[in-house]
């Protein structure tokens, strides 16, 4: 199983690799298209556009399909030392496969409906690995790895799969409902039909709304406000699923939507300038998502958790590069930015979760409270959460982070817009904080000794063997490679996407790369930024700095680690009133009222029937006169008939 | 689209009426004998049918009648398909070997059971009306049999309240299409008139009618029946009644509005009313299975929630929205048999299908538990299962009936409401799946395992789902609705 399910992502990663050597040299966009649905004629209303089965290719879902097949293919590498040992593992391979076909088929797809078989696909496979160990154990050991959360907002294994399916569902629905309607106003699901379209669609008023709507999709896959409760939750995987779903790929697919249709409402907003709203409210969704998740992991006492929390923050990061770009005729900063920040965060989160799987599986807690220390035990492992952190704080020159960061954060300069600037410029301090946060505490000081701890029977500190290692530090000197090449790709991006999306939208003219001023101001500024997040931290959590505890300071910690009190207003407003009312439906309302109104009916009629009874003596008699009775009324009723 | 003059139609039926007695005599050849006799002729009848092609578009005169004008059989891209998907389901949940405790395979069980699918099929393939009520009465008439002779523990009061509802509902019916009859003059659904103006009296009738189906296939607040008629009965005849209450309904309310007097839709009240009663439907059923206590309850609940987007489909009045109508049936009729026999196979095993007492049984019983979740999954339109596609023409026909003359705010949030009230289906399906499937086995689950003779037609269900939801132009392409 471990060898199939492997071989078969290392074989689309090979396929993937041939399809990348195509982009300098093709005419895009190719499709491959085949007829699929062909709906009836409606006789009133609007007619429903054909639906064809087809693959896209042109650069945008080549790199995707690159990024996801190897990245997936490293992963599934760690995978099969990682999940040995674990019962059932050919659900777990099937399932990951099962992923990353999905996903291939979500990015290669030319149309929005058959987009959405994948976009489901996908979506089911997370549901089914978040809830991997789907027996809930609560014992001491199980919790301490497998669950996720504390106190309250402790879920088990299946409730979080559970959670994350239903939120990115109720996504979904909005979608498919934003999906209609732009074939409604533009008679195509084809991404491409419909950005040629658009143009002469005019201004049917439906396309805002349904531009929305789509939105929400993506908000609920991306986990972006304010659908992203399920993702910090969905940590109760194994760590190849965080990872590769929630890390690397899948929450990547509402971007990747974004990045999709954005040509279609770029001319759109060309000829009604209403439709920059959509633009406006994705870029303030990313930059609230990624100050807000920011802040949440900056108190997370989980280590996957701090991970996921940064990954919704990158992944707002990259909405905003997404919204900026289409409020700029030079878009191409924006776009290429959003589609390198994917890149580069796909591989250096992916080193981080596996990273972190290592070190969680070497202590046998989740929390950081239970680990410290690391860095001598576990060097290699070190290097593999040392060298994505960097990336991850967009530290200068040598990571790929640095690169795809300040282009987004270019971007944010050049659309003009000042309070997206403070807010990202923001993100990025809080982001070296709790990026110095987690480092410190899980590999510096002291190994940590906690009454709740998982005792040290489970503690087997020390590297994971070669073929787990040899991933992330893979995965890390890739972040590396891509950071040392950064300015050339980044070039190379702008060029590619900005002529290709041009070509789409009807600016093929030539790619010109921002202000020098601008790209020197921009490092300058950011790294300001970085010096002012990662220095407290340094200072707190590496040097052991004491920090004198205040009321208001442990008042901003509850309300951080209440996560903004969003996930409980979600269950307080949403999922306790349906339960009651479902309650109270079942049990008052169709076992009570329903039940006792059926009795009193029989009963009513029983009695109603009861008095009928006397008639019936059975004396000849009365029986006669009945029926000459009835014959009469017969025989009046025929002459009514017959005399008119 | 053509109609052409062929006798298929009388054959198939009169094959499946026969095939009742046939039942019948071939009990003395031992008790599996008209078991598998059931499934042999089901599944065969189904091959011949869907091989041979002949079903759609055919036309089979049966009778002159003075009063009653000309009685025939007849199919269209409707009929055909859900004829097609009654013989599938029938014969897969005969071949499932589930016995309840009080004795599913007892004497007599099998030719009721086949004299129902062929009262099923006959009332799909009728284009009299008098002649579709009695084939009507008597599905009624077998059910309520089956239901009152092999049923649970409760089974006298449920099948009385069964016999009363839906015998309520059938009188309304007929009392509509006698209405009908009245001022149109004919019971033929295939003498077209013209589409123009209705006849007086057609929307009392219209009326009648949609109380009739209402109760049939158990709309809120006329669904009184169906929870215990469910629970009470026995598996095989639960599946494919639970089958028949969903697609009965669509198909009633289709060949009425659709092909008899297709003006009566493009009324705003009617439309607002059918559409009303869909959303109420889909949230009441869906919230009341969340709590529900069993798994068949859940089931029960479930159907009710279903029947909730047949009517928003019909109230679309858009062929886009028939056509989602059908695919819904069909998915919904393929999903939801396989989950009573499943939740009939937890009876059998473990005495109670009670959520309470389940859990964990997904290591345990691995491929009825995938069955499981596929087949919610389907219900809850998530591709790739055949349910999506349902939702999606669905939702496509209701939006484009709403938003046909441009933007509208009221328009827009009827179909944001409709859209997400779909979440409420996942909602169920999953808190029923985790509650059945995960967490540690309990007592009760201890030496479960999957039965392969249970198991197959579950895993054939559940890949027609998925193969129809991948190839959805088998449904599609031979859509079309008499008079086309």
């Amino acid at each position: 199983m471990e060898l199939l399910g492997t071989l078969s992502v290392a074989a689309s990663a090979a396929l993937a690799l041939l399809m990348a050597t195509w982009i300098p040299v093709a005419e895009f966009p190719v499709r491959l298209l085949a007829p699929w649905v062909a709906p009836p004629i409606s006789a009133v209303g609007l007619q429903m556009p054909e639906i064809s089965f087809g693959i896209l290719v042109d650069p945008v879902s080549i790199i995707l399909a690159n990024v996801v097949a190897l990245v997936g293919a490293l992963i599934m590498v760690y995978s099969v030392k990682y999940m040995e040992g674990e019962p059932s593992t050919t659900r777990f391979w099937l399932l990951m496969d099962a992923f990353v076909g999905s996903m291939l088929f979500l990015v290669m797809s030319d149309n929005l409906v058959q987009m959405l078989f994948g976009w489901e696909g996908v979506g089911l496979c997370s549901y089914a690995l978040i809830g991997y160990w789907y027996r809930d154990s609560k014992d001491p050991e199980t919790w301490l790895t497998a669950w996720v959360g504390e106190g309250k907002e402790s879920y088990p294994p299946s409730h979080a799969g559970m959670k994350a399916f239903l939120m990115t569902r109720f996504g979904d629905v909005l979608m498919i409902a934003g999906v209609i309607l732009l074939a409604i106003s533009t008679g195509s699901f084809s991404f491409i039909e419909i950005a040629d379209r658009v143009g002469t669609a005019g201004t049917s008023g439906l396309l805002l709304p349904a531009s929305v709507l789509i939105l929400f999709g993506a908000i609920g896959k991306s986990a972006q406000l304010p659908l992203m409760e399920w993702l910090p939750d969905a940590m109760t995987g194994p760590a190849p699923v965080s990872a590769l779903i929630h890390a690397a790929t899948m929450v990547k697919a509402g971007v990747y939507l974004v990045a999709r249709i954005f040509p279609v409402f770029y001319i759109a907003a060309a000829a009604d300038p209403g439709l920059i709203r959509f633009f406006e409210i994705a870029a303030w969704v990313g930059a609230a998502t990624a100050f807000v998740s920011a802040t949440q992991a900056a108190v997370s006492t989980e280590l996957k958790k701090v991970l996921a929390y940064s990954t919704v923050s990158q992944i707002g990061y990259m909405m905003l590069a997404m919204g900026v770009a289409g409020t700029m005729a030079e878009f191409y900063i924006g776009y290429a930015g959003g589609i390198f920040h994917l890149m580069s965060h796909a591989v250096f989160k992916a080193a981080l979760f596996l990273a972190s799987g290592a070190v969680i599986h070497a202590v046998g807690s989740r929390f950081m409270r239970h680990m410290g220390g690391l860095r001598r035990e576990m060097p290699l492992t070190y290097i593999g959460v040392v060298v994505p952190s960097l990336s991850l704080m967009g530290f200068p020159l040598l990571f790929s982070g640095f690169w795809s960061k300040d282009m987004i954060l270019e971007a944010v300069l050049e659309s003009g817009s000042l309070p997206l600037l403070a807010v990202a410029l923001a993100t990025v301090s809080i982001t070296c904080f709790y990026t110095v946060r987690m480092v410190g505490r899980v590999f510096c000081g002291e190994p940590a000794a906690q009454p709740d701890g998982p005792g040290e029977a489970h503690r087997h500190a020390g590297d994971p063997s070669p073929a787990m290692s040899l991933p992330v530090l893979a995965l890390s000197a890739a972040t590396v490679a891509m950071g040392v090449l950064g300015f050339y790709e980044r070039e190379w991006l702008a060029e590619t996407l900005g002529g290709y999306i041009g070509s789409l939208v009807g600016h093929p003219e030539a790619v010109h790369l921002g202000d020098p001023a601008a790209q020197l101001l921009v490092p300058m500024i950011s790294f300001a930024f970085i010096l002012a997040g990662a220095i407290p931290a340094y200072l707190v959590y590496i040097r052991g700095m004491r920090v004198p505890e205040s009321r208001a300071l442990s008042h901003i910690r509850s309300f951080l680690a209440d996560r903004w009190y969003l996930n409980r207003v979600y269950y307080a407003c949403i999922v306790d009133p349906v339960w009651r009312v479902g309650g109270w439906i079942y049990g008052s309302v169709e076992e009570g009222a329903m039940k006792s109104a059926e009795r009193s009916a029989q009963q009513y009629l029983l009695g109603f029937v009861g008095r009928f009874k006397k008639t019936h003596t059975g004396g000849l008699n009365e029986n006669l006169i009945a029926v000459l009775a009835g014959m009469i009324l017969l025989l009046v009723m025929l002459l009514l008939v017959v005399v008119p | 689209m053509e109609i052409q003059s062929s006798p298929a139609l009388l054959y198939l039926v009169a094959a499946l009426l026969v095939f009742s007695p046939a039942a019948l005599a071939l009990e003395r050849l031992g008790r599996r004998a008209p078991a598998a006799f059931s499934v042999a002729s089901l599944l065969s009848a189904c091959c011949a049918a869907a091989l041979s092609g002949v079903l759609n578009g055919s036309f089979s005169l049966l009778a002159e009648v003075p009063l009653l004008g000309r009685i025939s059989f007849f199919s269209d891209g409707l009929s055909s398909s859900m004829l097609l998907a009654l013989l599938a389901v029938a014969g897969l949940v005969a071949a499932s070997s589930v016995r309840t405790a009080s004795g599913g395979e007892q004497r007599g069980f099998y030719p009721l059971f086949l004299l129902y699918v062929a009262g099923l099929a006959g009332l799909f393939v009728s284009a009299h009306l008098l002649l579709l009520f009695a084939f009507l009465e008597l599905t009624l008439i077998a059910s309520w049999l089956m239901l009152g002779w092999w049923g649970g523990t409760g089974r006298g009061r449920a099948s009385i309240k069964y016999f009363i509802y839906t015998e309520l509902g059938a009188l309304l019916f007929l009392a509509g299409i006698l209405l009908l009859w009245g001022s149109i003059g004919t019971f033929d659904v295939l003498a077209v008139r013209d589409r123009g103006a209705l006849p007086p009296g057609a929307m009392l009738a219209a009326a009648f009618i949609i109380a009739g189906v209402f109760v049939k296939s158990a709309v809120v607040p006329a669904h009184g029946w169906l929870p215990d008629a469910y629970s009470e009965s026995p598996p095989k005849l639960a599946s494919v009644m639970s089958f028949s209450t969903v697609a009965v309904g669509a198909y009633l309310l289709l060949r009425v509005f659709g092909s008899y007097i297709p003006g009566v839709l493009e009324d705003q009240g009617v439309s607002w009313a059918l559409a009303a009663f869909g959303l109420l439907n889909i949230s009441y059923g869906g919230i009341a299975a969340i709590r529900a206590k069993d798994l068949r309850r859940v089931l029960s609940y479930s159907s009710i929630s279903q029947t909730g987007y047949v009517l928003l489909g019909v109230a679309s009045a858009s062929q886009i929205g028939f056509l989602g109508v059908l695919i819904w049936a069909v998915a919904h009729g393929f999903s939801k048999p396989a989950l009573f026999l499943i939740s009939g196979s937890y009876r059998d095993l473990f005495g109670t299908d009670s959520l309470e007492y389940l859990g964990g049984l997904a290591g345990k019983m691995p491929l009825t538990s995938s069955s499981l979740l596929l087949s919610f999954l389907s219900l809850a339109g998530i591709p790739p299962t055949l349910g999506f596609w349902g939702e999606f023409f669905i939702l496509f026909g209701f939006a484009s009936s709403l938003l046909s003359a441009g933007f509208d705010p009221f328009g827009l949030g009827i179909l944001v409401i409709a859209a997400v009230f779909t979440v409420v289906s996942a909602a169920y399906g999953l808190w029923t799946v985790r509650q059945t499937l995960y967490g540690v086995p309990g007592p009760v689950a201890q030496g479960a395992r999957d039965n392969p003779s249970a198991v197959l037609p579950l895993l054939a269900t559940v890949l027609v789902l998925i193969a129809l939801g991948l190839m959805p132009f088998l449904l599609t392409g031979a859509f079309w609705i008499f008079p086309g």
